[in-house]
């Protein structure tokens, strides 16, 4: 192996480790950020980002379109993204104002505008390519009140500071006033002006009335500068005063496209035969180049740039006479209202590049990139550029204010869906101060991210009641789980009777308590899943819930050698106040306890029972079965009521639920005599005779 | 004086060299031209497919595949219709995604495989794009492509048969996309040819596809 070959694949093994490491640790969290989707998927979401220095902005908008999932023939998933980026150095642009009152020459000029009448306007062609803040315009808005405007129409008597984000934007007041042509005076105008030894384009007020009455003589002055390469220099601009009067509503000056910038003049300083100058000499920043970087983080994916979906304006790609179509002039029209809108948003300053893609968006030149690279698994990243060039120019070479360069992408992964991938969008811009040929580069970024996502772990079992439960009353029942990615989970709760119900959004780890009623009696299976945004958890053990409607309480406990176990309930309810017998083959083996076993009649705290009669037989090994004598009955208030438990007759002891004695349910502890520990006992019975009223 | 003369005899030094390396470069670089002997055009393999309803992911998953076998040479034809994309943002196109797949081999002596192209006729109202990073190869190397932008007619994929060789394997896939509403119609035809050596003459066989694309509610 060669130096060379060893270098390559050190490098590669080191953008290997760095892409894990970039794996591993997500330094800071994406723009967008999804999971791995099972099928198509239609996003249709938008993400940008921006960046300014004072000179230039750059704004880059990613268009999320759709994912795609691998099938048969194509083995890959995709992730296509539609990439805009739009860069400006027209922020670099200021206007100086300078009182050239030695300049002085007032410019008659004839040719009638048209505006005659009250808040009136009128379009006028310049006649040459007037370049002002970095946008060049072939026609002006000539108002009657004493501005003009260049993109758009205004007829505002209201003059504005300047700078200022109201419209109209931009402006050039001249003398900006509620002014009063339909009083008198007149608006003239002039192209191709031959004065003072250059060329002009000249609108004048001639006493034209303000709202005084008094009239107002004054005009505008936009220099041709012909011969000096038309798009090199800003052209200069000339406000002069033959007869004005100071009035503090009057606004002089000039603002850009935005109005976050402008070089306004204090009308307190003008008089009659004033001259002001406002001018941009130097040739100013321009763009050199845009570039789309695309930087992925992992070797299990690739990217395609799509050359047929690749182009701009003011860019300069391959082939530049192959015109892409309305199409694309709709995406990039598209892309650049997109663009004006999240501007909004995201920077004020990102106004001026995104307003100049949509400015520009008129002027597309469709192409075809050579300066596309694709990335394998291998490569870091892939990328698409262009030069910036004025478009529909003669001149050979004239750097623009404002490029727009478009792109589309196919994010391939190529891993069998296990794995997380992550992808920086850049946008780049290099421009050039010409006055020193210093380069700079500004640049934004944009992150994205697919992830894997983890569902839920599987929820508790449900906790509460589930055994002694009435139907139509409401019954509480817990549960939590945790996810292992961290995310917030909502749960869904399956009654087992047709009904579920869907929480709201929960912590992780946190535990979410329902209420249900079951309308009838029977054996429901109550379970519980998980979501976390993504993906379901799978179902939580069931809880099996008993809903003894009609068949009513006390509740039978059984000492299992430890503790009371709830048994279930002792079902004696009788609407009618009717005595009831009711057996139950016990599921808690009872302990024998100094020859006894042990149970407790515990009221439900909603009911009253009245309990005549308790049995309990021992079922053996060979079938037979054994009664087992009652020999202690203790009532929690009452004390002994053995008596009253002994037979069946009209003697009972009467137990009172919780919410009918004062917060505490009553109860009977029993004990029945065992049987010698000799005899193998296969199930007991319990017996029980008595009514139970349910309160309606 | 002097001076002027060693200049001089510098720049013929240097117009030699050039004059030679531009020799050199022609001559190695200028494809070689070939008589095919005989050409075989197999029957077009036609493939129609209605457009879905707007918005609508359609996985197709067609095999379309021919063989040949004559003059030692065998060879299999693929195109795999993967799936119909709809229009999504700002991709404001339907998208067929495709899978071409050529496998050739010669078996006469001193026989071998000279070059493979695959090229496509679409109308001007479609997109067809190939990217590198679908396209694999064995014992072919990659000598122009050019994706089908909207007003050209014509996109391509030329490759060359590297060292003389008697097997090969091409696949890529293509992004055909619709400019148009779903209730248009559109024809792409990719014809896949084979140049071949059979140890006497070059001889070529092209096996051509024609997909169509129906409009919703036309026939």
């Amino acid at each position: 192996m060669n130096r060379k070959k060893a270098l390559v694949s050190f490098l590669i093994v080191a953008m290997l480790l760095c892409s894990s490491l970039v794996l591993l640790v997500r330094a800071t969290p994406s723009d967008w950020s999804k999971p791995r989707p099972s099928g198509y998927t239609l996003y249709n979401e938008t993400i940008g980002s921006s960046k300014t220095d004072g000179v230039a902005s750059i704004v880059v908008g990613v268009g999320i379109s759709d994912y795609i999932e691998n099938t048969e023939t194509i083995p890959y998933d995709e992730l296509r993204l539609r990439i805009t980026t739009s860069a400006n150095t027209r922020m670099g642009v200021q206007y100086e104002v300078w009182e050239e009152d030695y300049n002085y020459d007032w410019c008659d000029v004839s040719e009638p505008t048209g505006i005659t009448g009250d808040n009136d306007g009128a379009w006028l062609d310049i006649g040459f390519t007037f370049l002002y803040y970095g946008v060049e315009y072939e026609r002006v808005w000539v108002c009657s009140n004493g501005f003009l405007t260049l993109n758009k129409t205004s007829t505002n008597a209201n003059s504005q500071s300047i700078p200022s984000t109201n419209e109209p934007n931009p402006v050039i007041a001249v003398f900006w006033r509620d002014l009063h042509p339909e009083w008198g005076g007149s608006i003239t105008y002039g192209r191709d002006v031959y004065f003072n030894g250059g060329y002009y384009f000249v609108v004048s007020w001639n006493n034209v009335p303000d709202n005084s009455g008094t009239p107002q003589t004054f005009q505008v002055l936009i220099q041709h500068r012909q011969g000096w390469g038309s798009s090199d220099f800003h052209n200069g601009i000339f406000f002069q005063y033959k007869s004005i009067t100071k009035s503090y509503s009057t606004t002089v000056g000039t603002e850009d496209q935005v109005g976050n910038k402008g070089a306004p003049y204090n009308y307190n300083n003008l008089h009659n035969q004033a001259c002001l100058g406002f001018d941009y000499f130097i040739a100013g920043y321009r763009l050199e180049r845009l570039k789309i970087k695309l930087t992925k983080s992992d070797s299990y994916a690739r990217i395609g740039v799509e050359e047929d979906d690749t182009g701009g304006c003011n860019i300069k790609l391959k082939d530049y006479t192959n015109p892409y179509g309305d199409d694309f002039t709709f995406a990039i029209k598209t892309a650049a209202g997109l663009l004006l809108w999240k501007a909004g948003i995201i920077w004020k300053g990102v106004l001026i590049t995104a307003e100049a893609a949509g400015v520009l968006a008129n002027d597309i030149s469709p192409v075809k990139s050579e300066y596309t690279q694709d990335a394998w698994e291998g490569d870091p990243e892939a990328w698409a550029y262009g030069d910036c060039i004025v478009e529909n120019r003669s001149i050979i070479y004239c750097r623009p204010f404002d490029s727009t360069l478009a792109t589309t992408i196919s994010w391939k992964f190529t891993d069998a869906n296990n794995r997380d991938h992550d992808l920086t969008v850049t946008a780049e811009a290099w421009y050039k101060d010409l006055t020193n040929d210093n380069l700079y580069i500004i640049s934004t970024s944009s992150t994205l991210n697919m992830y894997i996502n983890s569902p839920p772990n599987t929820p508790s079992k449900p906790s509460g009641p589930y055994w002694y439960i009435e139907a139509d009353w409401y019954y509480d029942y817990s549960t939590s789980t945790t996810d292992p990615d961290g995310d917030d989970v909502k749960y869904q709760f399956d009654w087992g009777d047709g009904w579920t119900t869907t929480t709201g959004y929960y912590s992780s780890g946190e535990t979410v308590t329902r209420t249900h009623r079951w309308s009838s009696k029977g054996t429901y299976y109550v379970k519980v899943r998980a979501y976390d945004h993504d993906d379901w958890s799978g179902w939580s053990p069931s809880l099996k819930v008993i809903v003894t409607s009609g068949t009513g309480c006390p509740v039978l406990s059984v000492y299992d050698g430890t503790e009371y176990v709830e048994e279930g309930p002792a079902g004696i309810h009788n609407p009618e106040g009717m005595d009831v017998v009711y057996e139950h083959s016990l599921a808690v083996t009872p302990q024998r306890v100094d020859g006894a076993y042990l149970f407790r009649l515990t009221e439900h705290p909603k009911t009253h029972s009245y309990i005549d009669q308790v049995k309990l037989y021992a079922v053996l090994e060979d079938g037979t079965l054994k009664e087992l004598p009652l020999i202690w009955a203790w009532h929690s208030e009452d004390g002994n009521v053995l008596p009253m438990l002994l037979h069946s007759d009209e003697w009972k002891a009467d137990t009172l639920g919780a919410d009918l004695n004062e917060g505490t349910s009553q109860s009977i502890d029993l004990k029945f005599a065992a049987l010698s520990p000799n005899l193998e006992i296969a199930d007991f019975v319990f017996q029980i005779e008595g009514n139970n009223i349910l309160p309606k | 004086m002097i001076k002027r003369l060693e200049w001089n005899k510098k720049t013929a030094s240097a117009f030699a060299v050039a004059a030679a390396l531009t020799i050199v470069l022609v001559v190695a670089l200028n494809p070689r031209e070939i008589t095919i002997a005989e050409n075989t055009t197999l029957e077009t393999i036609v493939w129609t497919f209605q457009r879905p309803d707007a918005n609508q992911h359609v996985i197709i998953e067609d095999k379309l595949e021919s063989t040949y076998s004559n003059d030692g040479l065998s060879a299999t034809f693929h195109m795999w219709l993967s799936d119909y994309i709809p229009r999504a943002g700002s991709l404001n196109y339907d998208t067929l995604r495709v899978r071409l797949d050529i496998n050739a081999t010669t078996s006469n002596p001193d026989s071998f495989i000279e070059n493979v192209h695959v090229v496509a006729h679409k109308d001007q109202e479609a997109q067809l794009g190939w990217q590198e990073t679908d396209v694999y190869l064995e014992n072919l190397s990659l000598v122009a492509s050019a994706d089908g932008y909207r007003w050209s007619t014509q996109a391509y994929i030329k490759l060359a048969g590297v060292n003389h060789t008697s097997r090969v394997y091409a696949t890529t896939t293509t992004f055909w996309k619709l400019l148009t509403p779903n209730t248009q119609s559109h024809q792409l035809e990719i014809a896949y040819e084979i140049t071949y050596y059979n140890g006497t003459a070059y001889n070529k066989v092209v096996q051509p596809f024609q997909l169509n694309i129906v409009g919703r509610g036309e026939t």
